[in-house]
């Protein structure tokens, strides 16, 4: 069957990223951005497991960059993502949207509540599956670009053919992605505490995505 | 082959590597954090699944129409001093489309120069009329608006004593847009057209293509009639933003 030939679309260039500034106004994170789980919230918590997700951002100097601001995006426990062109058949759970955001205090310090999301397909339909992991996107000054990061669960057997990690081929890196069970006195009751530092130089430095 | 392309849009979800002349440099001799911030190794390659073709939806109900007017700090309330502006435009996809429902988060300094935030210790003086930050969501054609004042420029103080890094921050308006997927997510500012800071600013001067950084700078769209009834008309300016993706391949994903 012979397509109807279409004009060649239109193609516009994204526009310019520049940096927030130092600036980025406190009210824009709200007290429920840094809690995805809701177990903090009243009213019915989120399904799965739910995780107290902390670390550091340091600087090339190990110095903690401060005022750093992550912004988190997952599936819910069931692999599913809240937006309509996620059409899995994975229930969605009325208490979870899966999108928060944190900022990092003056000791380069933060934290966020969320569930372990499920696994989701490498194609709609298809064989292969992402594994549990958390979108991690940094923002802040200096930060000219997005720094784009993946959150991995310890001890996660699908993490072997997850099609991230496969990507990264150094062996160190790919272990930078996944995070380490280390308990936090902040972390509420029954919430499994997990460390993911985040080093923005040095010899450490954290793996980032092409953005 | 149709069969190849569509697997193609799969892998790529429509998401093109940035053309790096279009994008600004990501470190900025005079500009520290831009140097320590940044990592010195290689970024890995972004494996693209759904996690970068969905995105948090937020209902047109959560933003107030209000929110976008930064002139008063109410509606009713005293205005805030300072040249009164509209800032309009529209949210675009790579394929020119409008981007409906995006979120648009925006803050700014005020008349004189300073933000409403604990990290700006200037000793310029705030503002109690101006609210500081505003937020709309594009309509069905992609269209937003903002009523607030031309804020002030300011300078960057030297970073560590001695070192004369500090200098002079153009007028300038953050926008933090949501668009309809993670990937898609834009910061950026805008600046405004004719001023001789912009020449000399260490963080628009950073993005090397001229056409790209110009896209970052306001139209001033003239207006000569329509003001004599209206004593405090605002001065209009306008831009377009284009957001990554060109969203018909996403969606035709099965």
């Amino acid at each position: 069957m012979a397509r109807q030939r279409r004009a060649p679309a239109q193609r516009l260039v994204p526009t310019a990223h520049q940096t927030t500034g130092p600036f980025f106004p406190a009210q824009y994170i709200r007290p429920g951005d840094t809690d995805l789980a809701g177990v903090t919230r009243q009213g019915p918590p989120a399904l799965g497991e739910p995780y107290y997700i902390h670390g550091h951002v340091r600087d090339a100097a190990a110095k903690p960059a401060v005022n750093v601001i992550l912004e988190i995006w997952q599936a819910n426990a069931a692999g599913r993502f809240h937006h309509p062109v996620d059409r899995s058949p994975a229930p969605l759970d009325p208490h979870f949207v899966g999108w928060g955001r944190t900022w990092t205090d003056r000791d380069g310090f933060y934290s966020f509540i969320t569930i372990k999301p499920g696994p989701y397909p490498v194609r709609p339909g298809g064989k292969g599956w992402f594994a549990p992991r958390i979108n991690v996107r940094l923002i802040g000054s200096g930060l000219m670009r997005p720094l784009i990061t993946c959150l991995y669960f310890p001890n996660e057997p699908l993490n072997e053919d997850d099609p991230q990690l496969v990507a990264i081929s150094n062996a160190a890196a790919r272990r930078r992605l996944i995070a380490t069970p280390e308990p936090h006195d902040a972390a509420p009751a029954g919430v499994k505490p997990l460390r993911f530092d985040l080093d923005l130089g040095g010899r450490q430095t954290s793996t980032f995505l092409d953005d | 082959m149709a069969r190849m392309k569509k697997r193609n849009a799969v892998a790529t979800g429509g998401f093109r590597p940035h053309d790096d002349r279009t994008q600004p440099r990501r470190r900025i001799p005079g500009y520290p954090n831009t140097l320590t911030r940044t990592p010195g190794g290689r970024s890995w390659p972004r494996i693209v699944s759904l996690a970068d073709l969905t995105g948090p939806v937020f209902p047109p109900e959560s933003v107030l129409p209000e929110e976008a007017d930064l002139s008063r700090p109410a509606p009713g309330a005293p205005r805030a001093l300072g040249q009164l502006i509209t800032v309009s435009g529209r949210v675009l996809d790579e394929a020119a489309r409008p981007v409906r429902r995006c979120l648009i988060e925006m803050w700014h300094a005020n008349a004189a120069g300073k933000y409403i935030h604990h990290n700006d210790p200037s000793p310029v003086p705030a503002d109690p009329n101006y609210p500081g930050r505003g937020r709309a969501m594009t309509d069905e054609a992609g269209r937003f608006s903002f009523r607030t004042i031309r804020p002030g420029g300011y300078a960057v103080p030297d970073g560590e004593p001695g070192a004369k890094t500090g200098w002079w921050r153009p007028p300038h308006i953050h926008f933090s847009l949501f668009g309809p997927c993670f990937s898609a997510r834009l910061i950026t500012q805008l600046f405004f057209p004719g001023e001789p800071l912009n020449e000399l600013d260490l963080i628009l001067t950073s993005i090397p293509d001229r056409v790209a950084r110009d896209r970052l700078v306001l139209r001033f769209l003239p207006r000569t009639t329509g003001n004599s009834r209206e004593g405090d008309a605002p001065l209009q300016y306008t831009q377009d933003f284009v957001l990554r993706g060109r969203f018909e391949t996403p969606f035709e994903i099965r």
